[in-house]
Formats: structure tokens, C-alpha cells, sequence
């Protein structure tokens, strides 16, 4: 008996979806590796270069890279934490007492005023 | 001044000089020694002549640049007046005032018509922090973009310094005022010097307002009714509060206060127009005897101020 050979039969839908949902796990597996590996690599940096800037700026000379220390603004004197101009927020500075001005009877010499 | 005294007056520093002294017959070193602090003052300090120390360091782009001990002092002083106000006092203002339409000698600023100008309001944010001066080495850096205006409190400097000098080398009492701001040094005439107090200090001798007597340290007056402008945005006022750029709102039209140099009164009566409504508890914490007249013309008194006489 003859058996004639027909064309070769279509894969099922089942094997297709099986096919597909392999590639995509593979696909998202090396994504995650990829991202694991380079968070890994920025933390380690950030960590040397932490460490590394707070030697520099300690004053240590010659060290590898003094350009990047970045030193903060000289500043003239403690402000207070507040908001600058809050009436409550400068400490009153050590004064000496003034002579307060007295009535006067004699003709004024001069005049204080705006100007 | 009652007996031998003797007092003169010129123009100086764009405003008025006054001085007075207790014997007539040392007005002359008296007079030769103020002129003298005060070209020393503007060369180093104006913001308006091209040859002083003032203009050449903010063109020195953020350098450090030498600088006179005069500078460095005057600077020094401005500095330590935006600390001890927390910033209210801020010698960083130059910019701010300059954008403001506060760009020339005010002389020529009031002659103008400025109501073509349109002024814009910035803030200084806390810039004099990044100034620094080295008296020592004699050296100043002022970080690019920041403008010095070193106005009121060097003009308050010089009056010190030269009210010193005139009782230290003539032996004589005086009295040193510029632009209504006074130092005196020496023993003073009996009963103190007196002093008219006013909105304005060209207001004549015989004008209105009290007089009170001073005997040591400085006094000075601030108020919103001197030095105003015009602008497209209104008339604007030369008491900046740093924190808006704007001119200080008018809580008060003028502030008076007694202390123990003009440096420190000087700092203290523009601190209070600035700070407005909490200005007499700032000034009753510092000690400090002040008048404050408000926008209404009522008067409050700090301290052991003297009640205006009826």
C-alpha cells in the first residue's frame, strides 16, 4: 500500500506559545544580569570615590585626584540655623551699653536723619 | 556749639559732612583730618568712581586681588554687620541695587527721569558668606557675579575713624557727622552734643522733630523718606531688604539709635527699618536707646530714649 507523503503539518498552537514564552524568559533573565552587574559596578565606585574625597579634603597631599575634592565655601562666621532675617534668629552679640542721647536745651549743630 | 566750639560743614561722599568741634581753634587740623579720612574712604570704597579699590576688585573676576588695610577693614565691618543682623545688613547689595535703578552717583539717579526704567528685584541669598578678606596678607576675594555696595556702613566707618583721629591728634572734642549718621570722640561740651533728629538729614537746624544730647559713641537715622527714585514700577526707596531685593516695606519711616560707635548704631537703625514689625523687640534684646517714628507718625521708644518733648 502506498502511502503517499503530504506536506509537512503546521506546528500546533501549544508548541508556538511554549517557543515564544522560552525566548522570553531567556531574554529577561541576561536583562536582569546585565542591570545586576552594572548597579554593581556604581556602587562599588561611589563607595571608593566616598572615601577616597574625604581623605583629600582632610588635607592629604598628592593624592590621585585633588581636582574633584570640592572644599566647601569659607564662610566668615557661624550664621544661626534660622531663617536668615528672622528677628529671633541671631543670638544678640556681646554689647557694650551705650550712653543712651539726653534732652537738650542747647540749639541742635547738626541734623540726624535719612540720607 | 555753646562757647569756644566751632562747626563746618562740605559736601563729601554724596552727602553731607559735619563737623564740630569743641574749641574753635583746632576746627582747622579738625577739618584737614576729616577731609583726609574721607578721600582715603572714597578711594577705596566708592562704587562709583573708576579708579577705586572697590570698582578694580569686582573687576578682578572672583580673584583674590591686594587690597588697602582701609579696604579690608571697610569690608571687614560690612561683613560683620551681615552677621550680627543675620543677613539684614548686607554689604553683598551692589547687584541688587544696581538692577534697582540705583546704578550712579544718586545725584545723577534722582535727576533722571526714571520712569522709563524698569527696575528688577533680586535677592542677594546669603552671597556675603562667600567673601573673603585676609587683613593680614592684605588680600580680599569676591566670588564672580557678587558687587560690593559698602555704602552705609562705610560711610559710618569713616565717620568713627575720623572722629578718633581728630580728638586723638588735636586733643579736643568731636563730633563727625556724614549724611546724618554721627561719631564723636573726645570730651564733649557741656550737657553732650546736640542733635536734631528728622525724616531727612539736610532738614534745617531749626526744623522740626527733637533734640536730644549726645555725649559718647554714634547715633544714626535711617528712613524711607530719603534717597528715593523713580521708576517705571513706582518710587522705590535706598533701604533694600536683602531677602526680597525689594526696598523694605514701610513699617517705619525712620529709626533712630544710639549705640557705641556709628558703625553699630548705623547698622542697627537700617536693620530695623528692614526687619519692620519685630524691630523693637531686635532692639530692646541689643540694649540699643532708639526712636521709630511709623508711616502713621507715631513715635515708639526703645531703651532709655528720651520722649520727645511736647
Amino acid at each position: 500500500v502506498s502511502r503517499e507523503q503530504g506536506p509537512a503539518q503546521p506546528p500546533t498552537r501549544a508548541v508556538l506559545d511554549r517557543a515564544n514564552g522560552t525566548a522570553r524568559v531567556r531574554r529577561i533573565t541576561g536583562a536582569a544580569l546585565a542591570v545586576a552587574t552594572a548597579l554593581a559596578g556604581v556602587f562599588a565606585g561611589l563607595a571608593a570615590s566616598a572615601t577616597h574625597s574625604r581623605k583629600s579634603s582632610a588635607g592629604a597631599s598628592g593624592s590621585v585626584d585633588d581636582s574633584k575634592v570640592v572644599l566647601p565655601a569659607p564662610h566668615v562666621a557661624a550664621p544661626s540655623a534660622r531663617a536668615p532675617g528672622s528677628a529671633a534668629a541671631a543670638t544678640p552679640p556681646p554689647l557694650e551699653t551705650p550712653s543712651p542721647p539726653a534732652s537738650a536745651a542747647a540749639p541742635p549743630v547738626v541734623v540726624s536723619g535719612g540720607s | 556749639v555753646s562757647g569756644r566750639g566751632a562747626v563746618a560743614s562740605f559736601d563729601a561722599l554724596g552727602t553731607t559732612a559735619v563737623l564740630a568741634v569743641a574749641h574753635a581753634d583746632a576746627l582747622s587740623d579738625a577739618h584737614a583730618i576729616l577731609a583726609a579720612e574721607l578721600d582715603a574712604v572714597d578711594r577705596a570704597c566708592s562704587r562709583f568712581r573708576d579708579d577705586s579699590e572697590l570698582v578694580a576688585l569686582g573687576r578682578a573676576g572672583g580673584r583674590s586681588v591686594a587690597a588697602s588695610p582701609l579696604l579690608c577693614e571697610a569690608i571687614e565691618v560690612g561683613l560683620a554687620a551681615a552677621h550680627t543682623t543675620n543677613g539684614l545688613v548686607d554689604p553683598a547689595l551692589g547687584r541688587t541695587l544696581r538692577l534697582a535703578g540705583y546704578d550712579r552717583t544718586f545725584v545723577v539717579v534722582a535727576r533722571r527721569d526714571g520712569r522709563v526704567f524698569a527696575p528688577r528685584f533680586v535677592p542677594s541669598d546669603g552671597a556675603w558668606r562667600e567673601i573673603e578678606v585676609d587683613r593680614e596678607a592684605g588680600r580680599v576675594r569676591v566670588p564672580d557675579g557678587i558687587e560690593l555696595d559698602l555704602g552705609a556702613t562705610a560711610k559710618a566707618l569713616a565717620a568713627d575713624r575720623a572722629a578718633r583721629r581728630i580728638s586723638a591728634e588735636t586733643g579736643c572734642g568731636a563730633l563727625v557727622s556724614l549724611g546724618g549718621d554721627i561719631a564723636v570722640a573726645g570730651e564733649a561740651p557741656p550737657g553732650g552734643w546736640p542733635v536734631r533728629i528728622a525724616d531727612d538729614h539736610a532738614a534745617p537746624l531749626d526744623g522740626d522733630g527733637p533734640v536730644v544730647a549726645l555725649s559718647t559713641g554714634g547715633l544714626a537715622t535711617s528712613s524711607v523718606a530719603a534717597r528715593r527714585w523713580e521708576t517705571a514700577s513706582g518710587e522705590l526707596h535706598h533701604i533694600v531688604d536683602p531677602r526680597t531685593g525689594r526696598p523694605a516695606a514701610p513699617v517705619w519711616r525712620t529709626v533712630s539709635v544710639a549705640a557705641c560707635s556709628c558703625v553699630d548704631a548705623n547698622v542697627a537703625s537700617t536693620a530695623a527699618v528692614v526687619l519692620g514689625a519685630e524691630s523693637p523687640d531686635w532692639l530692646e534684646r541689643r540694649g540699643l536707646p532708639s526712636r521709630l517714628v511709623r508711616a502713621s507718625g507715631d513715635v515708639l521708644y526703645v531703651g532709655r530714649w528720651p520722649e520727645d518733648s511736647p
